[in-house]
């Protein structure tokens, strides 16, 4: 975690030196917090081999930040730059088994595809590297 | 409409309907749903038995940037009317993140995505987050899922280190 006021608390402090001291954070990139590596993940989502119409999961590492991902139908792809961070994952999936239309997905048609008709959670050992990688439930995982 | 969002909490066992995504159980704004008898009172300082200053109070939501102000956007154009849902109330059980501004898929713009359900803000590597003790703290995306768990859940007993 990082508290940027103590950062500028500290700067400012420095007088007509804060500006030297900030060009040379800004030159050395210290101040960003990257955190640790993530990777890219897309693939398929299926159950029982057949694809997921859409839904989403949540990836929870043993540690590290957590990361997301949409699926639709039966692929899903992490966002651009927020990966996971690879390893043992729990793995939280909602899904849905029809997509609804796209205006029934707004608030006004919200009556449709509102209960997911899958929800379960796994565990899951990640690769450490930016792949595809498919998600595969069975109705064990279901339990 | 709204940019915060108040603590739901990370009672998310599965998907509670329209725009819901937990019980909001063990949040610091608890869901008041009529004829719910452990649901219809709020929650007062000695509920909060992780100690204000470990608990989530509200914190900025996590937002679609190309869909702000469109009807098309299901989590802000209800405002506070729209009471215990993702309009007003997020869940630590969804990792935080940056707002999102890429070509989403048209049946995620509205509702149906996992960021709906979280945290964030606008800001490239920070969202800022009140503390149930009135402090304010600027976390980055990349704080721990399970300390996130624990600053959002106002009950789990678990030790918070922040730093």
């Amino acid at each position: 975690m990082r508290t940027s006021n103590t950062a500028w608390r500290m700067i400012s402090r420095l007088g007509w030196r804060g500006p030297l001291v900030v060009l040379a954070m800004v030159l050395t990139g210290c101040g960003q917090d990257d955190g640790p590596p993530r990777y890219s993940l897309s693939g398929t989502v299926t159950y029982e081999g057949q694809p997921v119409p859409y839904g989403w999961m949540v990836f929870a590492p043993a540690q590290g930040p957590g990361a997301t991902a949409n699926i639709e139908d039966g692929k899903y792809h992490t966002p651009p730059g927020w990966g996971t961070v690879g390893g043992p994952h729990t793995i939280e999936v909602v899904a849905f088994g029809k997509k609804p239309d796209p205006k029934a997905a707004t608030e006004g048609g919200a009556a449709g595809a509102s209960q997911p008709t899958l929800t379960c959670t796994l565990q899951r050992d990640i690769p450490k590297e930016a792949t595809t990688w498919d998600i595969k439930i069975t109705p064990d995982d279901l339990r | 409409m709204l940019d915060y969002a108040g603590n739901a909490g990370t009672d998310c066992p599965s998907y509670g309907g329209w725009g819901i995504r937990g019980n909001g159980l063990t949040g610091a704004i608890a869901r008041k749903a009529n004829g719910s008898s452990d649901r219809n009172s709020p929650v007062t300082i000695a509920m909060i038995r992780d100690g204000t200053s470990n608990t989530l109070f509200f914190s900025e939501k996590r937002m679609n940037r190309s869909m702000v102000g469109t009807q098309d956007l299901g989590d802000d154009d209800g405002g506070f009317a729209d009471g215990w849902d993702f309009d007003n109330v997020r869940w630590g059980c969804y990792p935080p993140g940056p707002d999102i501004d890429d070509g989403m898929m048209p049946v995620h713009r509205g509702a149906y995505a996992a960021e709906r359900g979280g945290f964030g803000s606008s800001h490239s590597d920070l969202f800022n987050a009140a503390l149930c003790d009135g402090s304010v703290r600027s976390l980055t995306y990349h704080v721990d899922f399970q300390v996130f768990k624990n600053l959002s859940n106002r009950e789990d007993g678990n030790v918070l280190d922040l730093n």
